[in-house]
């Protein structure tokens, strides 16, 4: 591999890291909270996809639009929360993880039976198209260049937030201690609230980001994300947000340096050596790499 | 023998704590079961391997430690146990009493030392080894299984001992049938003769919080051990159900011949039950005797109440 | 003393026993008139609806086993069905079609390996136990380092499994075809085939938890650490019934692909998954018969809605074809029975027995899944307040 073509990689995994990234956060917040792997994440990439497709053939300005595709996504989670999680409150894990299967399935359906079922071309605004020249030959998409810088300073944000902000602390206190929260007055269901609120906002602008990346919209295009950011928040630690941003990052990193080194007979594998990977993590250290985990109290 | 008696011969003393030569220890005891001894004279205090009950050593931990993260719950802590004893083990909470408990089950591996049952060394082993060797235990906040019913709670622990293979259940062979039979058999019998018969068929989730702390025993007995570990049986209870659970360990105390260690911070349990008792402080055993010994001894007092001095020295 | 024991004959005993028999007999009667009149009677469609319910009775009552009785939630079992499926079709299939041409990646004995003189249904059920057999064996090397995970953890492994499998099969070209599938497979999976195996399934899965190690699985699921302390191993114990799960998910794929004629991995990834946990969730999952239930209702129904998704004149309106919709429905009516109805339509019990009007103790006091919400912990707390230590 030579050094432009390095640089290429370079950029290019760290900019499907910061994708996974930013949905890797949704999953870690909401799980640090209510114990809910929440795979209709992936749902909400799905619906901001779209809505953009769909504002954006209304031949709306791009600004416009961009924001409007996270608006809707944010009142799609706020909604799912509200009519599909808030009942379990207090329900088993696996009842949780069961229903967000069945929001997960209700909802590329309903994009079925709305879109369609025909991929749709994403429609990347102008600015985002082309490459840009770096020196020592290296040639980067703008489009991978935005996303990182997108998503790096989303996540500066949400540090500012979640340290800074009597809210953010507030769901910080409930993810480490829901109970001891509830004692201390801190509402519950606002954070919660909160959570999805600010998971779906990033899952929004992740998938104006995945959108130009790939370049089409289906009504099935946020499984493997969620998959891969799921396998994120695992190599993290379940429900630590550093963790899950780490773990994103090594999954990009990982993913697109396998593609690059293994050979080509072996890359279709891909996935299967993630997984295993991802198997390996659960028998060895569950707790994931930033994760800690108490013995169960006897 | 019917409970029953027991707690009426105790019920009286338990609005204080009673004096244990009050309780009529020893009275009735099977044949199989090593009468307990006056101890002529002997000087018995801290760290004392001496034990009132005079039979062979049936349990013995050797400076056994356990830490988590640097913080030692158990520290070089001893024990010979004899066959028939009662050993009490008090402590303030988080004294490591139940660590000693997890430690001796196989829950947890101890750090160093090492635990041996009739001379076999268990150090390491499973819990479910464990239990087959013959210590089984109850826990502090109870554990039964919920959503089966009570014969079941019992049939899933008396099973350890003669189940039927595997192709022989799914095959149904006359053998299956006739070991579940038995099985059957004696477990409702187990049930029966703990008064808990009645409850056969009722979920364990089901049953009043007295009956789910002996459920929690009957079904530890079911795996007819040798040493019962009980932590806090006495847990959430009133002064009257704590007198009923305590005649209830006397009469399986005497029943099976068992050897019994009791974690509890209730002295109305602890004291007329136990033969001898060990102090826990700090993961160390800091006082050992017979309860009268242990009572009085000035660092049990401090362990539980602290000291004056420090209060003293805030003061000045 | 006490310790003479009351020789008395355990309540429950004989006359559940009896009834039980009773009703299993009844209920295979039953069960084989269905399938001499699916055989006999029944056009075409028919009888692979009843074949296709029988299948998925199979690796309903394969989860349930597993899911359901041990608890560990597996995400991985169309895995399982598809190495049955696949292990079986390279069997039955005729030499013609495993030529090295097509499918360069088999040894000389497998693709000269003929079965198409035997009678059909011999050459079924030699299939489906290989098949099975093959699904136990990775199972058991699968899950010998899986079962130590519980809950969601196990949940994410099991998954991945799937897509290691999936992974596979769409990748191995030499011995898969890859995406194409493999076809020319005989379709000799008729409904007697289909409802022994059922029946099989059903009878296994009810003995062993009427016994030693369904009452180890129960109680592991139960509380793991009380049934440790019990003399329960609960590695072996959760692996006997991952392992059995595998088998009989294997048996099925093999019976599915004798019914399609053709395997390709599309068919065997999250839809199929989430279809099969729909099913056992629905019936309840630690019920049998429930997943029995809910295989049929699984079956039927996305074929009874499927004239509407054809398209539908309500009145004066006029619907076109509505893709997606059945999928619709049913994730609507699962989300409505996690929240209203989380232990599915049977929870633990037996249908059986509740038809028979005597109660089983899971329908006393806590037929009900309690969901643990704080009020209800502080509310034990303040009942118990030693037993937070």
């Amino acid at each position: 591999m030579s050094g432009a073509e390095f640089g290429q990689q370079f950029i290019n995994a760290l900019s499907l890291g910061s994708i996974y990234a930013l949905v890797a956060i949704g999953l870690a917040m909401v799980f640090s909270i209510l114990r809910l792997i929440n795979f209709a994440h992936g749902e909400a990439l799905m619906i901001g996809a779209v809505f953009a497709v769909l504002f954006a053939e209304r031949g709306l300005p791009w600004p416009v639009w961009t924001l409007l595709a996270v608006a809707v996504t944010v009142l799609g989670g706020l909604i799912v929360e509200r009519v599909a999680y808030r009942p379990l409150r207090g329900a088993p894990d696996v009842t949780l993880l069961l229903t967000s299967l069945g929001v997960s399935i209700g909802l590329q359906n309903g994009a079925l039976l709305t879109f369609g079922s025909q991929p749709r071309a994403f429609p990347t605004p102008e600015p985002l198209l082309g490459q840009i020249l770096l020196p020592g030959a290296v040639q980067i998409s703008r489009v991978n260049l935005v996303t990182v810088l997108t998503a790096i300073s989303l996540m500066v944000v949400l540090t500012w937030f979640v340290t800074r902000t009597q809210t953010g602390i507030a769901m910080r206190a409930t993810a480490e201690n829901a109970m001891a929260a509830r004692l201390m007055g801190i509402n519950i269901n606002t954070v919660i609230v909160v959570a999805f609120l600010l998971g779906a906002a990033l899952a929004g602008v992740a998938a104006l980001l995945w959108g130009a990346r790939v370049g089409r919209v289906e009504y099935s295009m946020g499984f493997i994300p969620v998959l891969k950011a799921f396998v994120a928040t695992v190599i993290g630690g379940f429900g630590s947000i550093p963790g899950a941003v780490l773990g994103a990052y090594i999954l990009g990193f990982g993913e697109i340096f396998l593609v690059a080194l293994l050979p080509d007979s072996l890359t279709s594998y891909r996935d299967a050596f993630i997984f295993s990977a991802l198997i390996l993590i659960l028998l060895f250290r569950p707790q994931g790499i930033l994760g800690s985990t108490e013995p169960e109290k006897i | 023998m019917r409970y029953t008696p027991a707690v009426r011969s105790t019920v009286a003393d338990v609005a204080s704590v009673p004096d244990p030569s009050r309780i009529p220890q020893g009275q009735g005891l099977p044949q199989t079961v090593p009468r307990l001894q006056a101890d002529d004279g002997q000087q018995i205090g801290l760290g004392s391997k001496v034990s009132i009950v005079t039979g062979d050593v049936i349990l013995e931990a050797t400076d056994v430690s356990r830490s988590f993260r640097g913080l030692q719950a158990l520290a070089d802590y001893n024990l010979q146990l004899r066959t028939g004893e009662i050993l009490g083990v008090i402590g303030p909470n988080g004294a490591g009493k139940t660590t000693l408990f997890n430690v001796m089950t196989g829950f947890l591996p101890p750090t160093s030392g090492s635990i041996r049952l009739r001379g076999q060394d268990i150090t390491g082993k499973a819990p479910d080894q464990v239990t087959a060797l013959g210590i089984a235990r109850t826990f502090q906040n109870i554990r039964l299984f919920a959503r089966m019913t009570v014969l079941d709670n019992v049939k899933t622990a008396q099973q350890l001992h003669g189940k039927a293979g595997f192709w022989e259940t799914v095959l149904s062979t006359p053998g299956f049938l006739r070991k579940e039979r038995a099985l059957e058999e004696r477990a409702y019998a187990h049930l029966e003769s703990l008064g808990l018969a009645r409850f056969a068929s009722t979920h364990a989730s089901a049953l009043p919080y007295g009956f789910q702390r002996k459920l929690e025993i009957a079904r530890a007995l079911a795996t007819e051990p040798a040493v019962l570990l009980l932590d806090e049986p006495a847990a959430g209870m009133n002064a009257q159900e704590t007198a009923e659970i305590t005649g209830f360990i006397r009469t399986i105390h005497e029943r099976f011949g068992l050897t019994i260690i009791v974690v509890e911070h209730d002295m109305s349990l602890i004291m007329p039950l136990s033969h001898r008792i060990q102090v826990l402080n700090y993961g160390r055993v800091i006082a050992a005797g017979t309860p009268g010994e242990v009572r009085g001894d000035p660092r049990v007092i401090e362990a539980y109440l602290g000291v004056d001095e420090p209060v003293a020295a805030v003061g000045a | 003393m006490a310790a003479v024991v009351a020789r008395q004959r355990p309540v429950r005993a004989r006359g559940h026993d009896r009834r039980q028999i009773v009703l299993a007999i009844v209920v295979l009667v039953l069960g084989a008139l269905g399938a001499w009149y699916a055989d006999a009677n029944l056009n075409g469609y028919r009888q692979q609806l009843f074949i296709l319910c029988a299948i998925y009775a199979v690796v309903a009552v394969a989860l349930a086993l597993t899911s359901g009785f041990t608890g560990v939630f597996s995400l991985g079992q169309i895995g399982f069905l598809a190495i049955g499926a696949y292990v079986s079709a390279l069997l039955s299939m005729p030499p013609a079609g495993k030529q090295p041409m097509l499918l360069p990646g088999l040894p000389e004995w497998l693709a000269t390996f003929d079965s198409s003189g035997w009678h059909p249904q011999a050459a079924l059920l030699f299939a489906s136990l290989v098949g099975g057999l093959a699904a136990a064996l990775i199972g058991a090397l699968v899950g010998a380092p899986l079962m130590r995970l519980s809950g969601n953890y196990v949940a994410v492994a099991t998954m991945g499994f799937l897509i290691i499998v999936h992974s596979v099969a769409v990748n191995w070209d030499d011995v898969t075809r890859g995406a194409r599938g493999l076809s020319q497979i005989p379709t000799s999976t008729n409904p007697w085939a289909a409802y022994v195996w059922a029946a099989i399934a059903v009878y296994v899965a009810l003995r062993l938890r009427n016994s030693p190690y369904g009452r180890a699985m129960i109680a592991s699921r139960e509380n793991i650490i009380a049934s440790r302390s019990v003399g329960v191993n609960v590695l072996r114990t959760r692996l006997l019934a991952f392992v059995v799960s595998a088998f009989l998910t294997g048996v099925a794929g093999s019976l599915l692909a004798h019914q399609i004629g053709t395997v390709a991995p599309s068919g065997f990834y999250f839809a199929t998954t989430f279809t099969v946990v729909i099913m056992v969730v629905l019936g309840g999952m630690g019920s049998i018969s429930g997943a029995v239930v809910g295989a049929i209702i699984m079956t039927l129904t996305p074929e009874l809605l499927r004239p509407i998704e054809d398209g539908v004149s309500l009145g004066p309106l006029e619907f076109g074809a509505l893709y997606g919709l059945s999928n619709i429905i049913i994730a609507i009516g699962f989300i409505l029975v996690m929240i209203f109805r989380p232990q599915g339509l049977l929870g633990d019990r037996e249908l059986g027995l509740a038809l028979l009007g005597r109660r089983t103790p899971q329908q006393d006091a806590s037929g009900e899944d309690i969901a643990i919400t704080p009020e209800l912990v502080s509310a034990a707390d303040a009942a118990n307040p030693d037993s937070r230590g």
